[in-house]
């Protein structure tokens, strides 16, 4: 945990974990990169576009028992399209991704062990089309999506810097069973997430936005039926 | 249990009350002869001795 | 509440989700309710489609035509299921002979659902997260299990209108594939490059319709039940079927412990042949029950190629009521081309029923009657009635048993039959039913296709 100020325009500044090493400053929106204690100014992040999603930084939910707060967020987007992700930083320490696409959640954990010919072709630049295959800790998915995407906007606290223009790769994976993936290719490295579809019932998810005339969702205590 | 499925276990009911006293009486459908219903007055046939 | 600090740039909380712009194309104010998912919007005043993707609204297709209003205007919210949804995008499909129209729905904390409207029953459906498994020929999914309906056939978009989270546009087609549960459908929709599941849930009549306040629709009575309507039938049927065994398992227990018949009385009686009346009186016939049923049986063990007319009458003693019944005893026998044959009922019983009380004589009143085969018969012989020219005549010798009570087998049975019935209506009823829904040809309907 440091807590410390920004270096363009002063204001307070939170790096909860050393693994996030990277905080776009709540008032200036600078991209402020942390190594050890000294702080380093790489650019300006984007601002996120105006949206009705109920989740916001601070909001609180958990994954079985453990427990995470949504800390940062990256919205990406693409030619038809574009969704949200959220980080979350668990009590542990360990983060994750809370994928928001078209009203729908998915809960995502990074996966190290990852082959097949997906991630192959997508280290090499190669094309990779729906029915594909990779190997997820041990696990066979299927590409049901791969698309071209750019950085929209970001804000919080995130592991590694996002700002606007950042090109990607992003390819969507499912199993039958209804488990999901992502891999993404940004600059020259890929990465994967595994999880599985969620709503905010199952994540207990509290803190959630409020909108006028919309009633909060039952399962929230103390709201609703 | 819907209306109609309770009407219908009172008739059942009525009608296990009809066959025990068709029993008692000794009533059969497939009699070739004998007294009619109890309620019928006046069955005295020819007599003979 | 929020241990975050508020910034200029975040929206404050308790805003609305419906933002009010203008139509680049023909400056009119429509509304922006799915910011953030919503891709594509078609404009309500010119019907230009516009990219929702970028900050400023953008048009893709210019148009300049107003458009019809759907059913259920867009912005409305209705109540379903507990969930508040708004009305965000309304499109016409249709698969080539039949049109539909699907709502859009949005809920900010639960996301997307479809408002089907067939016309007469909505329907709600949201998307699968899973993609469902085989068992034999049916889709499970959830525990819930559905069965195949019509082929897979082709659903083209014909009209558009609002806000939609995918590139939407007049003439987009998909291939679909239904499957049908009570109350429930899936539907797979696939387009080539990816195939989506949707699980819609049969709505109850008067359901969307009061939620969204339009108004109701009436049924009519001899429409051909849907796909996942379930038969209203079943549970009736069911019911039936539990109190119709019962009742029949209390009447199958009465029948079986009631008592069985007693012999009276049983003597052995001499017939004598031709003549017109020959009267015997057997007796006492004690009857001490109110009323019983009583059974004569007369035994006629020497008949051959001969019958007896027996006619009975009980008579009680003291009140000289009388009950008459009648029976035949008969056996024949011979040769023919195919060998020998006998025939002939030679032990007839009679049952009287609901005897009352009472002292009885049984009066038997019998004759007995030879019988000649006609191939057989001498030349100039008359057939069967006189017996002049046979020898004289002997008596025959028949053994009568008088029992009471008992003999319920067939009031059983009877009334088990009349249990029965309404059971066998409801069935009848049920299948009707679901061979309608099914689409098996029917043979006496002329339209019973889909």
């Amino acid at each position: 945990m440091l807590e410390t100020n920004c270096p363009n325009c002063g204001a307070p500044l939170r790096f909860r974990s050393a693994d996030l090493a990277v905080k776009v400053c709540d008032y200036c929106r600078s991209t402020v990169v942390r190594t050890g204690d000294t702080l380093e100014l790489v650019g300006t992040a984007a601002e996120v576009p105006d949206d009705v999603s109920p989740l916001q930084i601070g909001v609180r939910g958990r994954d079985g028992s453990h427990r995470f707060e949504l800390v940062g967020r990256v919205r990406w987007r693409w030619d038809d399209g574009g969704w949200s992700e959220w980080l979350m930083l668990f009590d542990d320490g360990s983060h994750g991704w809370l994928g928001e696409s078209m009203g729908r959640f998915m809960l995502l954990r990074p996966e190290k062990a990852v082959s097949g010919e997906v991630p192959a072709t997508m280290a090499r630049g190669g094309q990779v089309s729906p029915g594909m295959i990779a190997i997820i800790a041990g696990e066979e998915y299927a590409v049901s999506d791969a698309r071209a995407v750019t950085v929209a906007g970001s804000e919080g606290e995130l592991p590694s810097p996002a700002s606007i223009g950042t090109q990607g790769f992003s390819v969507d994976l499912n199993r039958p069973d209804g488990r999901t993936a992502s891999i993404q290719a940004e600059g020259g490295t890929v990465e994967a997430y595994a999880g599985r579809y969620v709503t905010l019932a199952d994540i207990g998810a509290t803190g959630l936005r409020e909108f006028e005339g919309w009633p909060m969702p039952r399962y929230v205590a103390g709201h609703g039926a | 249990m819907s209306r109609s499925s309770i009407f219908y276990a009172l008739i059942c009911l009525g009608l296990i009350a009809l066959y025990a006293s068709a029993a008692r009486n000794g009533y059969s459908p497939f009699a070739q002869a004998g007294a009619r219903p109890f309620f019928f007055y006046g069955s005295r046939g020819p007599t003979h001795k | 509440m929020s241990t975050v600090p508020r910034t200029r740039t975040r929206p404050l909380q308790g805003a609305s989700t419906v933002k009010t712009l203008n139509c680049p194309n023909c400056g009119g104010t429509i509304a922006l309710r799915a910011a953030g998912t919503t891709v594509s919007l078609v404009c309500e005043h010119c019907g230009s489609t516009l990219d929702a993707t970028q900050p400023e609204l953008r048009v893709i297709v210019e148009a300049n035509r107003a458009l019809h209003r759907p059913l259920i205007p867009l912005g409305s919210r209705g109540e379903l299921d507990g969930v508040t949804w708004e009305v965000t995008g309304y499109l016409e499909r249709t698969d080539g002979e039949e049109p539909w129209s699907e709502y859009l729905l949005f809920n900010p904390y639960e996301g997307y659902a479809f408002l089907i409207d067939d016309g007469d029953r909505f329907s709600l459906g949201r998307l699968l997260d899973r993609v469902p498994g085989w068992d034999d020929n049916a889709l499970s999914v959830g525990g819930q299990v559905f069965e195949p309906t019509w082929p897979t056939y082709e659903a083209r978009v014909t009209f558009v209108v609002g806000e939609f989270y995918w590139r939407v546009k007049v003439g987009e087609r998909v291939q679909v594939t239904d499957y049908a549960a009570p109350n429930l459908m899936l539907s797979a929709e696939e387009n080539g490059a990816e195939r989506s599941w949707t699980r819609s849930k049969l709505l109850a009549r008067g359901t969307a319709e009061a939620a969204f306040r339009i108004p109701a629709r009436q049924a009519s009575w001899d429409s051909t039940p849907r796909a996942d309507e379930p038969s209203p039938y079943r549970r009736n049927l069911r019911e039936a079927l539990v109190i119709a065994a019962l009742a029949a398992a209390v009447l199958l227990f009465l029948g079986i412990t009631a008592p069985s018949n007693r012999l009276v009385l049983t003597r052995q009686i001499d017939v004598p042949f031709d003549e017109k009346s020959h009267n015997v009186v057997i007796g006492p016939v004690d009857l001490p029950s109110a009323r019983q049923s009583v059974h004569v049986r007369a035994r006629v063990d020497t008949l051959n190629n001969s019958w007896l007319d027996i006619d009975y009458s009980l008579v009680e003693r003291r009140t000289q009521q009388s009950y008459a019944g009648y029976a035949t005893a008969e056996r024949y026998s011979g040769r023919d081309s195919d060998g020998a044959w006998s025939e002939g009922d030679n032990d007839p019983g009679v049952r009287f029923s609901s005897i009352p009380r009472g002292t009885y004589d049984l009066v038997i009143d019998g004759a007995a009657h030879r019988w000649v085969d006609p191939k057989a018969a001498p030349a100039g012989f008359t057939p069967i009635f006189g017996s002049a020219d046979l020898p004289p005549q002997d008596m025959v010798p028949v053994t009568v048993e008088v029992r009471r009570g008992g003999g319920t087998g067939g009031l059983l049975f009877l009334f088990l039959v009349l249990i029965a019935a309404w059971p066998l209506i409801l069935w009848f009823k049920h299948a009707h039913h679901e061979a309608r829904r099914r689409g098996w040809p029917q043979s006496d309907d002329e339209d019973g296709d889909e």
